[in-house]
Protein backbone atom coordinates (compact mmCIF):
# COMPACT_ATOMS: atom_id res chain seq x y z
CA UNK A 1 0.00 0.00 0.00
CA UNK A 2 1.55 3.56 -0.99
CA UNK A 3 1.94 6.09 1.53
CA UNK A 4 -0.11 8.27 -0.29
CA UNK A 5 -3.18 6.02 -0.28
CA UNK A 6 -2.63 5.42 3.50
CA UNK A 7 -2.16 9.09 4.27
CA UNK A 8 -5.57 9.70 2.30
CA UNK A 9 -7.58 7.21 4.02
CA UNK A 10 -7.16 8.54 7.79
CA UNK A 11 -7.01 12.42 6.29
CA UNK A 12 -10.24 11.78 4.66
CA UNK A 13 -12.56 11.34 8.12
CA UNK A 14 -10.59 13.81 9.67
CA UNK A 15 -11.38 16.27 7.38
CA UNK A 16 -14.51 15.73 6.91
CA UNK A 17 -15.44 15.50 10.12
CA UNK A 18 -13.46 18.53 11.40
CA UNK A 19 -15.22 20.77 8.03
CA UNK A 20 -18.86 18.94 9.93
CA UNK A 21 -18.04 20.49 12.89
CA UNK A 22 -16.87 23.99 11.56
CA UNK A 23 -19.94 23.61 9.05
CA UNK A 24 -22.23 23.63 11.94
CA UNK A 25 -20.35 25.91 14.05
CA UNK A 26 -20.80 28.23 11.56
CA UNK A 27 -24.33 27.81 11.08
CA UNK A 28 -25.03 27.92 15.02
CA UNK A 29 -23.73 31.56 15.18
CA UNK A 30 -25.66 33.07 11.91
CA UNK A 31 -29.25 33.63 11.71
CA UNK A 32 -31.57 35.30 13.58
CA UNK A 33 -33.13 34.67 17.27
CA UNK A 34 -36.45 34.69 18.20
CA UNK A 35 -38.51 34.56 21.31
CA UNK A 36 -41.81 32.49 20.94
CA UNK A 37 -44.36 31.81 23.38
CA UNK A 38 -45.08 28.43 23.52
CA UNK A 39 -47.46 25.88 25.60
CA UNK A 40 -48.09 22.35 26.04
CA UNK A 41 -44.56 21.49 27.09
CA UNK A 42 -43.73 18.50 28.66
CA UNK A 43 -39.57 17.11 29.90
CA UNK A 44 -39.19 13.62 28.46
CA UNK A 45 -36.51 10.88 29.24
CA UNK A 46 -36.11 8.98 26.79
CA UNK A 47 -32.99 6.29 25.79
CA UNK A 48 -31.75 9.58 23.34
CA UNK A 49 -31.46 11.35 26.27
CA UNK A 50 -33.30 14.19 27.89
CA UNK A 51 -35.52 16.53 26.00
CA UNK A 52 -38.73 18.99 26.49
CA UNK A 53 -41.40 18.73 23.87
CA UNK A 54 -43.46 21.72 23.29
CA UNK A 55 -46.12 23.25 20.96
CA UNK A 56 -45.57 26.51 19.99
CA UNK A 57 -48.24 29.43 20.55
CA UNK A 58 -47.59 31.80 17.39
CA UNK A 59 -48.97 34.64 17.31
CA UNK A 60 -51.21 34.37 14.14
CA UNK A 61 -53.29 37.75 12.61
CA UNK A 62 -55.45 37.86 9.14
CA UNK A 63 -56.63 35.01 7.30
CA UNK A 64 -53.90 32.90 9.40
CA UNK A 65 -56.70 32.77 11.99
CA UNK A 66 -59.08 31.06 10.86
CA UNK A 67 -56.78 28.14 10.44
CA UNK A 68 -56.08 27.72 13.79
CA UNK A 69 -57.61 26.05 16.93
CA UNK A 70 -56.33 25.47 20.68
CA UNK A 71 -54.62 22.36 19.54
CA UNK A 72 -52.77 24.10 17.06
CA UNK A 73 -53.00 24.16 13.08
CA UNK A 74 -55.69 22.83 11.14
CA UNK A 75 -53.71 22.19 8.16
CA UNK A 76 -50.39 21.01 7.36
CA UNK A 77 -48.20 24.12 7.75
CA UNK A 78 -45.37 24.37 5.34
CA UNK A 79 -44.39 27.80 5.72
CA UNK A 80 -44.86 31.08 6.29
CA UNK A 81 -43.48 34.56 7.24
CA UNK A 82 -42.09 36.16 10.22
CA UNK A 83 -42.68 39.94 10.73
CA UNK A 84 -41.77 42.30 13.71
CA UNK A 85 -38.06 42.10 14.58
CA UNK A 86 -35.72 40.20 16.01
CA UNK A 87 -36.62 38.63 19.04
CA UNK A 88 -39.63 39.40 18.56
CA UNK A 89 -42.43 38.08 19.89
CA UNK A 90 -42.81 37.75 15.89
CA UNK A 91 -45.93 37.52 14.05
CA UNK A 92 -47.59 35.68 11.52
CA UNK A 93 -49.84 37.16 8.48
CA UNK A 94 -50.29 34.38 6.48
CA UNK A 95 -49.50 30.37 6.37
CA UNK A 96 -48.30 28.68 3.11
CA UNK A 97 -48.45 32.11 1.10
CA UNK A 98 -45.75 33.50 -0.67
CA UNK A 99 -42.49 33.84 0.92
CA UNK A 100 -40.29 35.11 -1.66
CA UNK A 101 -40.42 38.55 -0.45
CA UNK A 102 -39.97 37.87 3.08
CA UNK A 103 -37.21 38.87 5.77
CA UNK A 104 -37.78 36.02 8.04
CA UNK A 105 -39.09 33.25 5.99
CA UNK A 106 -39.61 30.13 7.72
CA UNK A 107 -40.14 26.57 6.35
CA UNK A 108 -41.22 23.23 7.89
CA UNK A 109 -38.41 20.89 8.48
CA UNK A 110 -39.96 17.59 6.60
CA UNK A 111 -37.00 15.68 7.48
CA UNK A 112 -36.74 16.20 11.66
CA UNK A 113 -38.56 14.13 14.27
CA UNK A 114 -41.93 16.19 13.63
CA UNK A 115 -42.46 15.54 9.82
CA UNK A 116 -45.12 18.13 8.93
CA UNK A 117 -45.59 19.38 12.30
CA UNK A 118 -42.34 20.72 12.51
CA UNK A 119 -43.43 24.41 12.61
CA UNK A 120 -45.93 23.51 15.17
CA UNK A 121 -44.10 20.80 17.62
CA UNK A 122 -40.52 21.55 18.55
CA UNK A 123 -38.26 19.66 20.85
CA UNK A 124 -34.82 21.14 22.87
CA UNK A 125 -32.45 19.09 24.23
CA UNK A 126 -31.31 20.10 27.85
CA UNK A 127 -29.78 18.29 30.40
CA UNK A 128 -30.80 16.13 33.41
CA UNK A 129 -31.30 19.17 35.71
CA UNK A 130 -32.20 21.70 33.88
CA UNK A 131 -35.19 18.95 32.51
CA UNK A 132 -36.08 18.95 36.47
CA UNK A 133 -36.36 22.88 36.52
CA UNK A 134 -38.15 23.50 33.46
CA UNK A 135 -40.79 20.68 34.49
CA UNK A 136 -40.90 22.37 38.22
CA UNK A 137 -42.02 25.47 36.40
CA UNK A 138 -44.52 24.50 34.01
CA UNK A 139 -46.63 24.16 37.41
CA UNK A 140 -46.98 27.96 37.74
CA UNK A 141 -49.79 29.20 36.46
CA UNK A 142 -48.68 32.51 36.76
CA UNK A 143 -45.56 32.29 34.28
CA UNK A 144 -45.47 31.79 31.10
CA UNK A 145 -43.04 29.60 28.80
CA UNK A 146 -40.59 31.36 25.95
CA UNK A 147 -38.65 29.34 23.54
CA UNK A 148 -35.49 30.79 22.05
CA UNK A 149 -35.23 29.92 18.27
CA UNK A 150 -32.76 30.30 15.94
CA UNK A 151 -33.93 30.65 12.79
CA UNK A 152 -30.71 29.82 9.85
CA UNK A 153 -30.51 31.12 6.64
CA UNK A 154 -32.06 27.55 5.57
CA UNK A 155 -34.85 28.60 7.20
CA UNK A 156 -35.40 25.66 9.80
CA UNK A 157 -35.79 26.61 13.55
CA UNK A 158 -33.46 25.04 15.81
CA UNK A 159 -34.80 25.49 19.55
CA UNK A 160 -31.89 27.21 21.73
CA UNK A 161 -33.52 27.31 25.27
CA UNK A 162 -36.54 27.98 26.93
CA UNK A 163 -37.23 30.77 29.61
CA UNK A 164 -40.01 31.57 32.01
CA UNK A 165 -41.26 34.97 32.41
CA UNK A 166 -44.42 36.56 34.27
CA UNK A 167 -48.11 36.34 33.01
CA UNK A 168 -49.28 39.76 31.47
CA UNK A 169 -52.30 41.42 32.57
CA UNK A 170 -53.87 40.94 29.72
CA UNK A 171 -52.81 37.49 29.83
CA UNK A 172 -53.93 37.01 33.43
CA UNK A 173 -57.64 38.23 32.64
CA UNK A 174 -57.48 35.54 29.58
CA UNK A 175 -56.95 33.01 31.70
CA UNK A 176 -58.64 33.48 34.43
CA UNK A 177 -61.63 33.75 32.06
CA UNK A 178 -60.73 30.52 30.58
CA UNK A 179 -61.00 29.16 34.27
CA UNK A 180 -64.19 30.30 35.15
CA UNK A 181 -65.26 28.88 31.74
CA UNK A 182 -64.23 25.91 32.51
CA UNK A 183 -66.01 25.77 36.31
CA UNK A 184 -69.37 26.61 34.85
CA UNK A 185 -69.35 24.02 32.18
CA UNK A 186 -71.68 21.60 33.37
CA UNK A 187 -71.25 17.64 32.85
CA UNK A 188 -74.14 16.56 30.26
CA UNK A 189 -76.55 14.68 32.54
CA UNK A 190 -76.62 10.68 31.39
CA UNK B 1 -1.96 -27.23 40.68
CA UNK B 2 -0.74 -27.31 43.71
CA UNK B 3 2.66 -28.99 44.57
CA UNK B 4 1.30 -30.18 47.26
CA UNK B 5 0.04 -33.14 44.90
CA UNK B 6 3.03 -33.51 43.30
CA UNK B 7 4.61 -33.48 46.95
CA UNK B 8 2.66 -36.33 47.64
CA UNK B 9 2.68 -38.48 44.58
CA UNK B 10 6.64 -38.37 45.56
CA UNK B 11 5.97 -39.88 48.62
CA UNK B 12 4.12 -42.37 47.46
CA UNK B 13 6.73 -43.10 44.91
CA UNK B 14 4.65 -42.49 41.69
CA UNK B 15 7.43 -40.26 40.71
CA UNK B 16 10.93 -39.59 41.34
CA UNK B 17 12.61 -36.90 43.01
CA UNK B 18 14.01 -34.93 39.25
CA UNK B 19 10.63 -35.37 37.86
CA UNK B 20 8.88 -33.74 40.76
CA UNK B 21 11.23 -31.37 40.93
CA UNK B 22 10.94 -30.65 37.42
CA UNK B 23 7.44 -30.12 37.61
CA UNK B 24 7.19 -27.95 41.05
CA UNK B 25 9.69 -25.80 38.33
CA UNK B 26 7.50 -26.26 35.75
CA UNK B 27 4.57 -25.20 37.72
CA UNK B 28 5.96 -21.64 39.37
CA UNK B 29 6.77 -20.78 35.73
CA UNK B 30 3.51 -21.21 34.21
CA UNK B 31 1.22 -20.29 37.19
CA UNK B 32 -1.83 -18.20 36.19
CA UNK B 33 -2.63 -16.48 39.85
CA UNK B 34 -6.11 -16.29 38.62
CA UNK B 35 -7.35 -15.00 41.72
CA UNK B 36 -4.65 -11.85 41.48
CA UNK B 37 -5.61 -11.58 38.05
CA UNK B 38 -9.01 -11.89 38.98
CA UNK B 39 -8.95 -8.30 41.39
CA UNK B 40 -6.57 -6.88 38.87
CA UNK B 41 -9.98 -6.94 37.01
CA UNK B 42 -12.22 -5.96 39.34
CA UNK B 43 -10.19 -3.05 40.39
CA UNK B 44 -9.90 -1.89 36.75
CA UNK B 45 -13.38 -2.58 35.83
CA UNK B 46 -14.26 -0.34 39.15
CA UNK B 47 -12.28 2.70 37.95
CA UNK B 48 -12.95 2.54 34.24
CA UNK B 49 -16.81 2.34 35.05
CA UNK B 50 -16.29 5.27 37.85
CA UNK B 51 -14.94 6.97 35.27
CA UNK B 52 -17.54 6.92 32.80
CA UNK B 53 -20.25 7.79 35.21
CA UNK B 54 -18.12 10.97 36.66
CA UNK B 55 -18.27 11.64 32.92
CA UNK B 56 -22.12 10.94 32.43
CA UNK B 57 -23.20 12.81 35.45
CA UNK B 58 -21.39 16.10 34.57
CA UNK B 59 -22.00 15.26 30.70
CA UNK B 60 -24.34 18.81 30.13
CA UNK B 61 -21.86 20.36 32.46
CA UNK B 62 -18.85 19.92 30.26
CA UNK B 63 -18.96 22.62 27.78
CA UNK B 64 -19.93 21.20 24.15
CA UNK B 65 -16.81 22.35 22.28
CA UNK B 66 -14.51 20.67 24.86
CA UNK B 67 -16.40 17.44 24.76
CA UNK B 68 -16.55 17.42 20.88
CA UNK B 69 -12.47 18.61 20.95
CA UNK B 70 -12.34 15.33 23.24
CA UNK B 71 -13.93 13.32 20.79
CA UNK B 72 -11.87 14.51 17.53
CA UNK B 73 -9.14 14.59 19.43
CA UNK B 74 -9.36 10.60 20.78
CA UNK B 75 -10.72 10.22 17.02
CA UNK B 76 -7.22 12.13 15.64
CA UNK B 77 -5.16 10.07 17.79
CA UNK B 78 -6.61 6.49 16.93
CA UNK B 79 -5.84 7.84 13.57
CA UNK B 80 -2.27 8.76 14.07
CA UNK B 81 -1.63 5.88 15.34
CA UNK B 82 -2.87 3.22 13.14
CA UNK B 83 -1.86 5.27 10.02
CA UNK B 84 2.24 4.92 11.76
CA UNK B 85 2.07 1.69 13.40
CA UNK B 86 -0.45 -0.32 11.90
CA UNK B 87 2.09 -2.72 11.15
CA UNK B 88 3.94 -3.08 14.67
CA UNK B 89 0.35 -3.29 16.19
CA UNK B 90 -0.63 -6.09 13.76
CA UNK B 91 2.19 -7.93 14.54
CA UNK B 92 1.67 -7.70 18.03
CA UNK B 93 -1.51 -8.80 17.74
CA UNK B 94 -3.58 -8.77 14.43
CA UNK B 95 -7.14 -8.50 16.93
CA UNK B 96 -5.68 -4.68 18.78
CA UNK B 97 -5.39 -3.32 15.12
CA UNK B 98 -8.84 -4.84 14.22
CA UNK B 99 -10.11 -3.50 17.58
CA UNK B 100 -8.64 -0.04 17.35
CA UNK B 101 -10.16 0.23 13.66
CA UNK B 102 -13.51 -0.50 14.92
CA UNK B 103 -13.42 1.60 17.75
CA UNK B 104 -11.79 4.14 15.74
CA UNK B 105 -15.00 4.18 12.98
CA UNK B 106 -17.57 4.27 16.08
CA UNK B 107 -15.54 6.94 16.97
CA UNK B 108 -16.36 8.77 13.58
CA UNK B 109 -20.06 7.45 13.79
CA UNK B 110 -20.90 8.61 17.09
CA UNK B 111 -19.25 12.08 15.90
CA UNK B 112 -22.08 12.66 14.10
CA UNK B 113 -24.91 12.10 16.81
CA UNK B 114 -22.42 14.09 18.99
CA UNK B 115 -22.64 17.11 16.70
CA UNK B 116 -26.04 17.00 16.86
CA UNK B 117 -26.50 16.84 20.59
CA UNK B 118 -24.26 20.11 20.55
CA UNK B 119 -25.87 22.03 17.87
CA UNK B 120 -29.46 20.81 18.19
CA UNK B 121 -29.53 19.73 14.75
CA UNK B 122 -31.36 16.80 13.28
CA UNK B 123 -31.27 15.04 9.68
CA UNK B 124 -33.03 11.90 8.56
CA UNK B 125 -30.80 9.23 9.66
CA UNK B 126 -29.45 8.27 6.26
CA UNK B 127 -27.84 11.51 5.55
CA UNK B 128 -25.29 11.22 8.49
CA UNK B 129 -24.56 6.94 7.56
CA UNK B 130 -24.28 7.69 4.18
CA UNK B 131 -21.60 10.60 5.02
CA UNK B 132 -19.82 8.20 7.69
CA UNK B 133 -19.84 5.69 5.06
CA UNK B 134 -18.38 7.70 2.70
CA UNK B 135 -16.12 9.47 5.17
CA UNK B 136 -14.54 5.99 6.61
CA UNK B 137 -15.52 3.43 4.41
CA UNK B 138 -12.24 3.50 2.50
CA UNK B 139 -10.22 3.25 6.14
CA UNK B 140 -12.40 0.02 6.63
CA UNK B 141 -11.83 -1.22 3.41
CA UNK B 142 -7.99 -0.48 3.13
CA UNK B 143 -7.46 -1.80 6.66
CA UNK B 144 -10.22 -4.11 7.84
CA UNK B 145 -8.36 -7.48 8.70
CA UNK B 146 -11.73 -9.54 10.10
CA UNK B 147 -15.49 -10.05 10.71
CA UNK B 148 -15.83 -7.16 12.93
CA UNK B 149 -15.18 -4.31 10.59
CA UNK B 150 -16.60 -6.50 7.74
CA UNK B 151 -19.86 -6.88 9.56
CA UNK B 152 -19.30 -2.82 10.91
CA UNK B 153 -19.22 -1.64 6.84
CA UNK B 154 -21.82 -4.09 5.57
CA UNK B 155 -24.26 -3.47 8.40
CA UNK B 156 -23.56 0.11 8.44
CA UNK B 157 -24.47 0.12 4.32
CA UNK B 158 -27.73 -2.06 5.09
CA UNK B 159 -28.57 0.07 7.31
CA UNK B 160 -28.14 3.42 5.42
CA UNK B 161 -29.63 2.02 2.08
CA UNK B 162 -33.09 1.37 4.35
CA UNK B 163 -32.81 4.78 5.87
CA UNK B 164 -32.37 6.40 2.57
CA UNK B 165 -35.52 4.03 0.95
CA UNK B 166 -37.56 4.95 4.12
CA UNK B 167 -36.60 8.71 4.10
CA UNK B 168 -37.80 9.07 0.25
CA UNK B 169 -40.66 6.72 0.07
CA UNK B 170 -42.35 7.58 3.27
CA UNK B 171 -40.72 10.32 5.70
CA UNK B 172 -40.33 13.02 3.12
CA UNK B 173 -43.21 12.32 0.60
CA UNK B 174 -45.58 15.22 0.52
CA UNK B 175 -49.29 14.98 -0.72
CA UNK B 176 -48.75 14.57 -3.98
CA UNK B 177 -45.34 14.00 -4.58
CA UNK B 178 -43.57 11.67 -7.02
CA UNK B 179 -42.26 9.10 -4.92
CA UNK B 180 -38.48 8.24 -6.97
CA UNK B 181 -39.04 4.09 -6.05
CA UNK B 182 -37.24 2.53 -8.80
CA UNK B 183 -34.54 5.06 -7.23
CA UNK B 184 -34.85 3.65 -3.91
CA UNK B 185 -35.24 0.17 -5.03
CA UNK B 186 -31.58 0.18 -7.17
CA UNK B 187 -30.27 2.17 -3.51
CA UNK B 188 -31.55 -1.14 -1.21
CA UNK B 189 -29.69 -3.59 -3.75
CA UNK B 190 -26.46 -1.54 -3.96
CA UNK B 191 -24.37 -3.33 -0.40
CA UNK B 192 -24.94 -6.92 -2.82
CA UNK B 193 -22.17 -5.42 -4.77
CA UNK B 194 -20.21 -5.35 -2.00
CA UNK B 195 -20.20 -9.62 -3.05
CA UNK B 196 -18.41 -9.49 -6.40
CA UNK B 197 -16.08 -6.64 -5.21
CA UNK B 198 -15.10 -9.09 -2.04
CA UNK B 199 -14.57 -11.60 -4.53
CA UNK B 200 -12.43 -9.89 -6.62
CA UNK B 201 -9.90 -8.74 -3.76
CA UNK B 202 -9.82 -12.27 -1.89
CA UNK B 203 -7.31 -13.80 -4.04
CA UNK B 204 -5.07 -10.42 -4.47
CA UNK B 205 -5.27 -9.47 -0.66
CA UNK B 206 -2.89 -10.44 2.28
CA UNK B 207 -6.08 -9.69 4.17
CA UNK B 208 -8.46 -12.56 2.58
CA UNK B 209 -10.47 -13.74 5.83
CA UNK B 210 -11.71 -9.76 6.11
CA UNK B 211 -12.86 -9.94 2.10
CA UNK B 212 -14.20 -13.43 2.69
CA UNK B 213 -16.59 -12.05 5.22
CA UNK B 214 -17.35 -9.12 3.38
CA UNK B 215 -18.36 -11.35 0.74
CA UNK B 216 -20.36 -13.56 2.96
CA UNK B 217 -22.49 -11.07 4.59
CA UNK B 218 -23.21 -9.56 1.13
CA UNK B 219 -24.30 -13.00 0.05
CA UNK B 220 -26.32 -13.46 3.26
CA UNK B 221 -28.08 -9.95 2.66
CA UNK B 222 -29.17 -11.52 -0.83
CA UNK B 223 -29.92 -14.73 0.27
CA UNK B 224 -32.26 -12.72 3.63
CA UNK B 225 -33.71 -10.19 0.73
CA UNK B 226 -35.21 -13.12 -1.57
CA UNK B 227 -36.24 -14.96 0.63
CA UNK B 228 -38.04 -11.91 2.50
CA UNK B 229 -39.34 -11.18 -1.19
CA UNK B 230 -41.07 -14.67 -1.03
CA UNK B 231 -42.40 -14.48 2.45
CA UNK B 232 -44.18 -11.14 1.61
CA UNK B 233 -45.43 -12.91 -1.17
CA UNK B 234 -47.25 -15.62 1.30
CA UNK B 235 -48.53 -13.27 3.19
CA UNK B 236 -49.71 -10.98 -0.04
CA UNK B 237 -47.90 -7.82 0.50
CA UNK B 238 -47.40 -7.41 -3.11
CA UNK B 239 -51.18 -6.60 -3.42
CA UNK B 240 -51.14 -3.81 -1.35
CA UNK B 241 -50.50 -0.44 -3.27
CA UNK B 242 -47.05 0.29 -1.96
CA UNK B 243 -44.92 1.63 -4.15
CA UNK B 244 -41.32 -0.02 -2.50
CA UNK B 245 -42.34 -3.54 -3.63
CA UNK B 246 -43.75 -2.22 -7.07
CA UNK B 247 -42.90 -4.86 -9.90
CA UNK B 248 -40.57 -2.44 -11.59
CA UNK B 249 -38.69 -2.17 -8.36
CA UNK B 250 -38.34 -5.84 -8.16
CA UNK B 251 -36.98 -5.90 -11.45
CA UNK B 252 -34.35 -3.23 -10.49
CA UNK B 253 -33.53 -5.11 -7.13
CA UNK B 254 -33.22 -8.56 -9.08
CA UNK B 255 -30.96 -6.76 -11.91
CA UNK B 256 -28.69 -5.85 -9.26
CA UNK B 257 -28.67 -9.18 -7.49
CA UNK B 258 -27.81 -10.56 -11.16
CA UNK B 259 -24.65 -8.71 -11.92
CA UNK B 260 -23.11 -9.17 -8.28
CA UNK B 261 -23.97 -13.34 -9.06
CA UNK B 262 -22.65 -12.85 -12.90
CA UNK B 263 -19.67 -10.61 -10.87
CA UNK B 264 -18.89 -13.51 -8.46
CA UNK B 265 -19.04 -16.67 -11.29
CA UNK B 266 -16.25 -14.80 -13.31
CA UNK B 267 -14.08 -12.86 -10.41
CA UNK B 268 -13.76 -16.20 -8.21
CA UNK B 269 -13.44 -19.12 -10.24
CA UNK B 270 -12.90 -22.01 -6.95
CA UNK B 271 -16.08 -24.17 -6.89
CA UNK B 272 -16.95 -22.25 -4.17
CA UNK B 273 -16.89 -19.40 -6.02
CA UNK B 274 -18.71 -20.41 -8.97
CA UNK B 275 -21.93 -22.12 -6.25
CA UNK B 276 -21.98 -18.55 -4.72
CA UNK B 277 -22.14 -17.00 -7.91
CA UNK B 278 -24.94 -19.55 -9.05
CA UNK B 279 -26.80 -18.71 -5.76
CA UNK B 280 -26.79 -15.03 -5.97
CA UNK B 281 -28.27 -15.70 -9.70
CA UNK B 282 -31.04 -17.89 -8.27
CA UNK B 283 -32.14 -15.40 -5.71
CA UNK B 284 -32.33 -12.67 -8.98
CA UNK B 285 -34.69 -14.72 -9.84
CA UNK B 286 -36.23 -15.60 -6.74
CA UNK B 287 -37.06 -11.92 -6.37
CA UNK B 288 -37.93 -11.18 -9.98
CA UNK B 289 -40.29 -13.94 -9.61
CA UNK B 290 -42.06 -13.52 -5.85
CA UNK B 291 -44.54 -10.79 -6.98
CA UNK B 292 -46.13 -13.29 -9.80
CA UNK B 293 -46.88 -15.51 -6.81
CA UNK B 294 -48.66 -13.19 -4.31
CA UNK B 295 -51.00 -14.45 -2.29
CA UNK B 296 -50.55 -17.94 -3.59
CA UNK B 297 -49.64 -19.95 -0.57
CA UNK B 298 -48.27 -23.01 -2.46
CA UNK B 299 -46.39 -21.50 -4.93
CA UNK B 300 -45.25 -19.10 -2.55
CA UNK B 301 -43.73 -21.60 -0.13
CA UNK B 302 -43.03 -23.60 -3.05
CA UNK B 303 -40.42 -20.80 -4.28
CA UNK B 304 -39.37 -20.28 -1.10
CA UNK B 305 -37.85 -23.84 -0.63
CA UNK B 306 -36.94 -23.77 -4.10
CA UNK B 307 -34.38 -20.99 -3.41
CA UNK B 308 -33.32 -23.04 -0.42
CA UNK B 309 -33.14 -26.58 -1.36
CA UNK B 310 -31.06 -25.02 -4.00
CA UNK B 311 -28.40 -23.22 -1.50
CA UNK B 312 -28.43 -26.99 -0.12
CA UNK B 313 -27.12 -28.24 -3.54
CA UNK B 314 -24.74 -25.88 -3.69
CA UNK B 315 -23.74 -26.22 -0.02
CA UNK B 316 -23.03 -29.98 -1.17
CA UNK B 317 -21.40 -29.05 -4.02
CA UNK B 318 -18.75 -26.47 -2.69
CA UNK B 319 -18.46 -27.83 0.40
CA UNK B 320 -20.03 -25.41 3.18
CA UNK B 321 -21.24 -27.89 6.15
CA UNK B 322 -22.63 -25.27 8.27
CA UNK B 323 -24.66 -23.81 5.37
CA UNK B 324 -26.03 -27.15 3.80
CA UNK B 325 -27.50 -27.62 7.52
CA UNK B 326 -29.00 -24.25 7.97
CA UNK B 327 -30.44 -24.96 4.75
CA UNK B 328 -32.00 -28.63 5.32
CA UNK B 329 -33.53 -26.79 8.47
CA UNK B 330 -35.21 -23.75 6.65
CA UNK B 331 -36.62 -25.98 4.15
CA UNK B 332 -38.11 -28.19 6.93
CA UNK B 333 -39.05 -25.25 8.90
CA UNK B 334 -41.10 -23.98 5.98
CA UNK B 335 -42.65 -27.22 5.46
CA UNK B 336 -44.35 -27.22 8.54
CA UNK B 337 -45.12 -23.76 8.63
CA UNK B 338 -46.91 -24.17 4.80
CA UNK B 339 -49.08 -27.44 6.48
CA UNK B 340 -50.60 -24.64 8.88
CA UNK B 341 -51.01 -22.39 6.07
CA UNK B 342 -52.79 -24.91 3.92
CA UNK B 343 -55.36 -26.39 6.68
CA UNK B 344 -55.39 -23.62 9.40
CA UNK B 345 -58.12 -25.81 10.92
CA UNK B 346 -55.89 -28.57 11.81
CA UNK B 347 -55.38 -26.77 15.08
CA UNK B 348 -58.83 -26.54 16.08
CA UNK B 349 -59.66 -30.00 16.32
CA UNK B 350 -57.82 -32.42 19.29
CA UNK B 351 -57.80 -35.04 16.07
CA UNK B 352 -56.28 -32.51 14.10
CA UNK B 353 -53.66 -31.22 16.52
CA UNK B 354 -52.31 -35.06 16.79
CA UNK B 355 -51.59 -35.15 13.34
CA UNK B 356 -50.35 -32.09 12.97
CA UNK B 357 -47.68 -32.77 15.90
CA UNK B 358 -46.91 -36.08 14.04
CA UNK B 359 -46.36 -34.30 10.86
CA UNK B 360 -43.76 -31.82 12.64
CA UNK B 361 -42.10 -35.24 14.58
CA UNK B 362 -42.01 -36.74 10.70
CA UNK B 363 -40.37 -33.36 9.05
CA UNK B 364 -37.68 -32.91 12.45
CA UNK B 365 -36.92 -36.46 12.23
CA UNK B 366 -36.01 -36.30 8.01
CA UNK B 367 -34.42 -33.03 8.02
CA UNK B 368 -32.26 -34.64 11.17
CA UNK B 369 -31.46 -37.46 9.56
CA UNK B 370 -30.51 -35.39 6.11
CA UNK B 371 -28.54 -33.30 7.70
CA UNK B 372 -26.54 -35.45 9.56
CA UNK B 373 -25.68 -37.98 6.58
CA UNK B 374 -25.56 -35.99 3.90
CA UNK B 375 -24.01 -32.87 5.24
CA UNK B 376 -20.62 -32.31 3.59
CA UNK B 377 -16.96 -32.19 5.04
CA UNK B 378 -16.14 -28.72 5.31
CA UNK B 379 -13.19 -27.83 3.52
CA UNK B 380 -10.35 -26.21 5.37
CA UNK B 381 -8.31 -23.36 5.23
CA UNK B 382 -7.91 -22.51 1.84
CA UNK B 383 -9.75 -19.56 2.30
CA UNK B 384 -12.84 -21.77 0.67
CA UNK B 385 -14.10 -23.02 3.17
CA UNK B 386 -17.62 -21.40 2.86
CA UNK B 387 -19.26 -19.05 0.67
Amino acid sequence: MNVAARIAVFALPVIGLGGLWALSDYESRHGTQWDVAIEGYDPRDLLRGHYVEFTYDWDVHGDAVELQDEFGFRQQVDRFCLTGSPPGPPVIDEINGDISACDFPVEADWSGVYGDDGLMRGRLYVGQDRAREIEQAMFDQDMRAIVRVRLGENRRLTPLDISFRPLTAQEQSERDAQLADVSETELPAE
Amino acid sequence: MSNRKIEAWHAAGLIDEPTAARLIAYETEHARPLALWAVFGIGALAIGLGLVSIVAANWEDIPGQVRLGIHFALFLGGCVALALRDRQIAQASPWASEALLFVLAVLALTFFGHLGQVYQTSAPLWEPLALWLALTGPMMLLYGRGWPVAALLAGGAVYCVWEYNYAVTDLLVRDGDHVPYLRAALVTALPILFAPAAAWMRGRSPRSSFWKRLEQLAFTYAVVGASMACVIASVGGYGEDWTALAASAQLVRAAIVLLAGIGVLLLRRTRSGQMAGTVLAGAALVIALARDVDDVDVLAAGLFMLLWIGIAGAALVAGWRGVFQLAVAVVAFRLIVLSFELASDLLLSGFGLVIAGLMILLVAFVAVRISRQFAPQTVRDDGESAA
